[in-house]
This record gives structure tokens, C-alpha cells and sequence, in this order.
């Protein structure tokens, strides 16, 4: 008695739960440069079927069609959204944003995606040895790997990739930054701290270097904002515990419904 | 017994199911590509009246109509609203018809519209990874490294240069439509899939057909159908026990 509807409701708030979710991580990274904004996918789940198509109706007819009851919706998977966010000039020379699709790669801890992860945050920095690792909390290092002197003064990365710093009055190339696409970038697990590791789905990754087809060039000086809007994830919020209630009204009446059978012998 | 108490029964029963459907369409109010269910109810004559049988055993009786039936689930093919994404493997059909996709052996159909680039390089569904198919029913494949053009007839291009056509089709009978879960469609009518036109919309996807209002009225209307129909029930029940407390009191 409405036990289906029961459930049907719960999965329903069960998968707006996981929106809302999605929702709030995206809203808290409206300002992690190089961030890229998930979405929850959802699909309804299996129909139990109560009448079999082709079953003889009461007047001896052949019923065409069946009877089936959906059970609810779930989850199906996330999927990021790779729009390019909005290039923040901050000024910086080791700020670099890819105006294009590629990603930079980083050397991460073995457990994590077998050492290599891949990046769009631009934010990089010297370590003590003059390599340039990425501004995050692990700082992880930029592969292939670009060693600045101590002695360099200022530091030129050109659109291809090329890092050229002045020594004195002398300008000396010292590497060459490498960019990395993915035939299914939708693929990629999400590591945390702006990385991204390659997975199954995401197929392997292409090597290539900036301004080759689809790469992207590179822009010195600029960063790559989140790509979240916040306006339409607020409005995608609203909706989503909005449709929460909604479930929660159906679990109400499927629950009064089978109070009145629980009470239909009340003497 | 009471005649109507089942006749009753039938109609607590049928609200139930029809509960059921609607927290089905409330849950899948946000689902991409979702077409809501409606359950159908008809009116039963008495068994008498169905078999035919001109002799009533009561005429008063026979007449009443013997409660009240489920009709096979109907799906509204009405289109829902459009959202705006940024994501280019995003596609919604603004108009009739249906994508196809294959699973193993079977082709078959959705409104769904979010693909991606799968394995092999071929054009799939997102949520399940089929293979999404072309005019002529062989999946798509594509080239990893250039862009992705789907202009308004479901013709993809890449780097100017045309992949391949989506085939979408249509049915007459959209009612021999069985849904599988996972936003996808079997057929199981005899007639051939005809070629649909409708305008193919890129980075857009089709919402979901439910109406939320509309579901809760429904849903008021099925539960208080629901009550009124147990609430008869108790009436009968009562009046059948006033019935056996004055006329059975044997001891009288």
C-alpha cells in the first residue's frame, strides 16, 4: 500500500540530497583558481512491472501495452564542466592560465594517480632549488621539470611554452612547458587540491606543447578564475531543495495513506 | 457480505497505484530527458456485465458497475524546458523524436542528450556509456583532437569538416514505447521507426517533463481518494456489525 511510493520518494530525496551536495562544493570553490565546476547526472531507475504487455485484459482483449511503476531516480555519475573560467591579471610572472584546453602535469605522491596529476591552476612558484612547483598545499612539481638560476632576474614565458629568464643583460631559455589533453577529460578523478588523475574513462593522456592544435597557448601573468557561476548554481540550489520537499510531501501522503489502512479496523 | 466494500477496496487499491506513479515522476523531477508517467483508471462493469450474461442475478445490483480498473502505464511525450549548460557534448531535441543509442544487440531510444566521448573515441551516453548512432545505425566515431559541431539537423562536424548525421528518429504509436530506466526507451510495436526532423540544440539540454504542481494536486486528489474510499469501507464495516448486533442476538 503506497510502500512504492514510499521509496520512489526516498530515492528522490536521496538524489537531490547528492545535487545539494555538488551544489555547495561548487559554491565553496567559487574562488580556487582553476576549478572546474561538477554536475550531478540523474536517471530514473528500473520499472517493476505490474501487468505484462500482451496479457488478456478482463474482456478478452490483448492489452497492447503494459502496466509499469518507476521506483525513483538515482545518481548516475558527476561530470565536470570544462569551461574555460574567466583570466584573472594578478601581475605575477609565475602566474600562467591556458587559454585553451590543455592541462599542465605534476608529479604527485605514487598512491595518486602513479605519481602524475594533471592541473589547470597557473599558480606556480620556486622551491628551494629554483624548480617551479604548483602554489597548492602539496606543491607538487611541474613536469617536465624547469629549473630558474638564482641569479635570473626576470622571468618570460611566451605563448609555446618557452621560459626564458635575464642573466644580467643576457636572456637564457631554460625550458620549455609542456601541455596535456585527454580524449575524455569528463574521465578524470578529482584529486583535491586542483588536481586531476587519469582514469580508465579519461583515456591517456597526449603530450603536446602550447599552441598546438587544441592545446592552448599559454598567457604569462594572468590566472585562471573558478569556473563556477555562481548565479545559476544558486538558482540550481533553489530548484534542488525546492524538489527535496517536494519528495518529502510524497513521503508524507504515502505515509497518511497507509495510516488510514493501519486504522480501517479501528473498533 | 457487503457488495461494495470491495468495490471499495478496488478504488483504495487503484489511488495506491496511482500514488506510486506520481512519486515516481516527483523523484525524477530533475532527471535529463524524463517524460512523466499517468496512471489511467477506467471504470469495470460487474463480471456478469463482461462475460455477457443478459440474466442478472439482481438487476438492482448488477448495475452498479463493478469498481474500477488500471489502464497500461501512459507516458506524456509532452517536451520539457530547455536548460542552458556550457558543455558542448550536450544535445536536446526541441520537437518530436528520439535519439538512438545501442546496447549490445538492441537499439535503443532516448531523449537524453548528454553524451561524451567514450571508448574507441565513439560518441556515447553519459550515464551508461552506450554508443549513440547515426542516420544509418552505426555508431559515431570521432576525432579526439578537434572540436565538436552539432548544428540545428543533428549534423556533426569537426573542424569544419562533416562526421556524420545523428540518427533520430520518431514513432507513430508512441505508446508501445516501454521504459528501461536510465532515461532510455525500448519499442515493442510492429511498425518500422520513421526519421524525425526536429531542431538539434547544442549546449542545451531538455529538462524534465515533470510539472511539480501538477504532481502534487495529483497527488492530493489520490490520497484523498484514497481516504474517502477506506472510509467507506469502515462505513460498511459498521453498518454490517449494527446489522449482526440487532438481527443475530440469538439469545434475544
Amino acid at each position: 500500500m503506497a510502500i512504492a511510493a514510499l521509496y520512489s520518494a526516498a530515492t528522490g530525496m536521496k538524489v537531490m540530497d547528492t545535487q545539494l551536495d555538488v551544489i555547495a562544493n561548487n559554491l565553496a570553490n567559487t574562488h580556487t583558481n582553476g576549478f572546474k565546476s561538477s554536475r550531478a547526472n540523474f536517471e530514473d531507475l528500473f520499472y517493476e512491472e505490474r501487468r505484462q504487455p500482451g496479457a488478456l485484459n478482463s474482456l478478452g482483449q490483448v492489452s497492447s501495452t503494459g502496466l509499469f511503476v518507476g521506483l525513483g531516480a538515482r545518481v548516475s555519475n558527476t561530470q565536470l564542466n570544462f569551461g574555460i573560467g574567466s583570466f584573472e591579471n594578478t601581475g605575477r610572472e609565475l602566474d600562467i592560465a591556458i587559454a585553451g584546453q590543455g592541462f599542465f602535469k605534476v608529479t604527485t605522491f605514487d598512491g595518486i594517480g602513479g605519481g602524475e596529476g594533471y592541473t589547470r591552476a597557473g599558480n606556480f612558484i620556486k622551491d628551494q632549488e629554483g624548480n617551479l612547483v604548483l602554489g597548492t598545499a602539496n606543491g607538487p612539481l611541474l613536469e617536465p621539470a624547469i629549473n630558474i638560476p638564482p641569479e635570473a632576474q626576470q622571468i618570460t614565458i611566451q605563448g609555446d611554452g618557452t621560459v626564458s629568464v635575464m642573466i644580467g643583460d643576457t636572456s637564457q631559455e631554460v625550458g620549455t612547458i609542456q601541455l596535456f589533453r585527454f580524449p575524455n577529460p569528463h574521465g578524470l578523478r578529482m584529486e583535491g587540491g586542483n588536481i586531476f588523475t587519469e582514469t580508465e574513462a579519461s583515456g591517456a593522456p597526449a603530450a603536446g606543447e602550447p599552441g598546438d592544435e587544441g592545446y592552448g597557448t599559454l598567457t604569462q601573468n594572468f590566472l585562471e578564475s573558478s569556473n563556477v557561476d555562481s548565479v545559476k548554481e544558486l538558482i540550481r540550489m533553489i530548484r534542488t531543495q525546492r524538489s527535496f520537499e517536494l519528495n518529502s510531501q510524497v513521503i508524507r501522503a504515502a505515509d497518511e495513506s497507509m495510516q488510514v489502512v493501519g486504522r480501517l479496523r479501528s473498533r | 457480505m457487503l457488495y461494495g466494500m470491495y468495490v471499495s477496496a478496488a478504488g483504495a487499491l487503484a489511488n495506491s497505484y496511482r500514488q506510486d506513479v506520481i512519486a515516481n515522476n516527483l523523484a525524477n523531477v530533475e532527471t535529463v530527458g524524463f517524460k512523466r508517467d499517468l496512471a489511467l483508471l477506467t471504470a469495470r462493469p460487474t463480471e456478469a456485465a463482461q462475460r455477457g450474461q443478459r440474466r442478472f442475478s439482481t438487476a438492482m445490483l448488477e448495475q452498479l458497475g463493478g469498481g474500477i480498473f488500471a489502464l497500461p502505464t501512459h507516458t506524456d511525450f509532452s517536451p520539457g524546458p530547455l536548460q542552458q549548460t556550457d558543455n558542448e557534448f550536450d544535445l536536446a531535441l526541441t520537437g518530436k523524436g528520439f535519439f538512438q543509442v545501442r546496447d549490445g544487440e538492441e537499439t535503443h531510444y532516448t531523449r537524453d542528450g548528454r553524451f561524451a566521448r567514450g571508448e574507441g573515441n565513439l560518441l556515447v551516453t553519459l550515464t551508461d556509456r552506450y554508443p549513440v548512432l547515426d542516420e544509418a545505425g552505426a555508431p559515431i566515431a570521432l576525432d579526439p583532437d578537434l572540436d565538436f559541431v552539432v548544428d540545428e539537423a543533428g549534423q556533426i562536424s569537426q573542424n569544419g569538416e562533416a562526421v556524420a548525421r545523428l540518427g533520430i528518429v520518431d514513432f507513430e504509436k508512441t505508446s508501445d514505447l516501454r521504459k528501461l530506466g536510465g532515461n532510455r526507451y525500448a519499442y515493442e510495436g510492429s511498425d518500422e521507426p520513421q526519421v524525425a526532423q526536429p531542431v538539434v540544440k547544442q549546449k542545451v539540454l531538455e529538462g524534465s517533463g515533470v510539472v511539480p504542481m501538477k504532481e502534487l494536486v495529483e497527488m492530493i486528489k489520490a490520497q484523498r481518494m484514497f481516504q474517502s474510499n477506506v472510509s467507506l469501507m469502515q462505513m460498511q464495516d459498521e453498518m454490517l456489525g449494527q446489522v449482526i448486533r440487532r438481527f443475530g442476538n440469538l439469545s434475544g
